[in-house]
């Protein structure tokens, strides 16, 4: 009892208290950092080195998300410790057990992918904008074909 | 036929059959009339879809055709418009025992020679709400590009109706002065991904856009509408269609370098000379994420950030500037430009000088850290992979 009352304890306790309310909720086992395998699905896409998933919802500046159920940031890893804001910037589940990675202004490319052990696995599909001349009558049809993506699963901040 | 009680009775019958009276019915498939230019030959045609194969006879029920036009009895539209205006009217189209009715609206415009125009031609409804970020994204484009270009006949039949997003019929038939945009909005893809899509359809001896399309997705339009961002992301699409990233490779020269790779860039003069006035070294780089339609045919996020030209857009409340290297671009594909449309843009800090790599890095770059540039005055850079 007299131990708890050392005030080097209480104010370690307190931290420890502040540090998990203030921290992110892991709530989906989907929620971690994945690097994509650089196979031709991930070229076709132009995919980062990979992404984190963390379970901070999205910030403000977003409306097309605001309807959308379990909208969470992503952050795009260029790199194992580097971050950026795109190409991809959320994700948010999807039909059955799969999720759906993307930017949350739209464009670049959207994932739909479903957790295979530690992993996800799934396919990726480009959303741009840019149709050049010729390259097809209908840019709907256009859109390219969906590619195999893999994300293994990898500590975050670590190759 | 046989009774219960084992009693036969035998009869023939004969069934003639007979080609229906009239046939599918007469229907005009004709959705919309392309816009005239005041002067200069009009000669749409209207089809009909259906009917019993008899001769199909049109007729003007009410309204009126703009001045100078005629309607003939085969549905041909023709003649040379006098006035400016948009005129309504109905026409009648009918065969022996079937027939239909349409009203349709032809806009004439005026041939402004001194300055370049786009003409917009709405394929779908646009609504009240949505059509001023159509208008001010023109009226942005319009005051960036100066120079009349070209004032071209699209002959009847030029465009197969599954041409140009579905729409190649509806410019058959009339001149241009100096760009046709046509705007759809459809349904593409639910919430998000795709907001919206451009190309150019048609180009001229220029290689520049004469006609294009311009589609957005009806499913994220609500939530933008009344923003600055729906105008940039209209804008942005406009650009599109007018070239950026569409036609660098249309032309005799090959504006891109390194498409495909980790580090496309632009190689137009006119880019490069404000690239190098922002602190580029070397030449323009190009988005290398995102797939196609993305890569190779915007600025590199990482190193613009929010240009309006960049391949993302930024979250709302975010200026997207037009910046001058957007327009330095337009002038290398053939405009003549204005840089006083440009809005104030520098590159964010430290992402200013953008060397090409010696060796392109490969997707599976491991070191994303930046590279630390000492500065003559001692004060050290850091530069951006």
């Amino acid at each position: 009892m007299s131990g708890l009352r050392d005030p080097r304890i209480l104010a370690l306790a307190s931290l420890m208290v502040w540090s998990c309310a203030s921290a992110p909720i892991r709530t989906d086992p989907a929620i971690g950092c994945y690097q994509f395998e650089q196979g031709a699905g991930a070229r076709t896409l132009g995919l980062p080195w990979g992404v984190e998933l963390d379970g901070e919802p999205l910030g403000p500046g977003w409306p097309l998300m605001d309807d959308l159920a379990g909208v969470r940031r992503a952050r795009t890893a260029t790199g194992p410790i580097a971050r950026d804001d795109h190409p991809l910037g959320y994700w948010r589940p999807a039909a059955g057990d799969s999720i759906e990675i993307g930017h949350p202004g739209g464009g670049g490319v959207a994932l739909m992918l479903s957790p295979r052990g530690q992993d996800l696995i799934g396919t990726g599909t480009a959303n741009g904008d840019a149709i050049p001349l010729g390259s097809a009558p209908d840019p709907r049809v256009a859109r390219a074909a969906p590619a195999q993506v893999v994300a293994r699963r990898v500590l975050c901040g670590a190759s | 036929m046989r009774s219960g009680d084992g009693q036969t009775a035998v009869r023939e019958f004969t069934i003639t059959v007979i080609a229906p009276v009239n046939g599918p019915a007469l229907s005009i498939r004709t959705s919309l009339l392309p816009p005239a230019l005041a002067g200069s030959s009009y000669s749409p045609a209207l089809a009909t879809s259906g009917g019993n194969g008899s001769q199909v006879t049109w007729t003007m029920l009410g309204g009126a055709l703009p001045p100078g036009i005629a309607l003939g009895t085969g549905g041909l539209l023709s003649g040379v418009p006098t006035a400016a205006g948009t005129y309504s009217f109905t026409v009648r189209a009918a065969n022996s025992g079937q027939s239909d009715q349409k009203a349709f609206t032809i806009r004439v415009v005026p041939d402004d020679l001194s300055r370049f125009n786009i003409t917009r031609v709405d394929v779908a409804t646009v609504s009240s709400a949505i059509s001023p970020h159509v208008q001010a994204a023109i009226a942005g484009w319009e005051s960036a590009i100066r120079g009349d270009l070209v004032h071209e006949e699209i002959p009847s039949g030029f465009f197969s109706p599954t041409f140009c997003d579905g729409f190649g019929d509806v410019v058959n038939g009339t001149w241009v002065d100096d760009v046709i945009i046509m705007v759809n909005i459809a349904s593409i893809d639910g919430r998000g991904k795709i907001l919206g899509q451009a190309a150019p359809c048609g180009i001229s001896d220029n290689a520049l856009t004469v006609v294009g399309t311009l589609t957005l997705d009806a499913d994220d339009l609500q939530p933008l509408v009344g923003t600055q961002t729906l105008t940039d992301i209209i804008f942005h699409e406009i650009g599109h269609v007018l070239g950026f990233g569409t036609l660098w490779s249309a032309g005799a020269t090959d504006l891109v370098t390194g498409e495909g790779t980790s580090d496309p860039r632009f190689t137009g003069p006119q880019a490069l000379r404000e690239w190098q006035a922002l602190g580029g070294i070397g030449s323009v780089p190009l988005e290398n994420t995102g797939g196609s339609g993305t890569a190779d045919a915007h600025w590199r996020e990482a190193t613009f950030r929010t240009e309006i030209m960049t391949g993302f857009v930024s979250p709302v409340g975010t200026p997207n500037p037009f910046g001058r290297i957007t327009i330095a671009a337009m002038a290398d594909l053939g405009y003549v430009v204005d840089y006083d449309a440009a809005d104030s843009y520098a590159l964010p800090g430290g992402a200013a000088l953008q060397a090409p790599p010696a060796d392109p890095l490969g997707w599976d770059v491991a070191d994303p850290n930046p590279i630390v540039m000492l500065m003559p005055d001692g004060t050290a850079r850091l530069i951006p992979r």
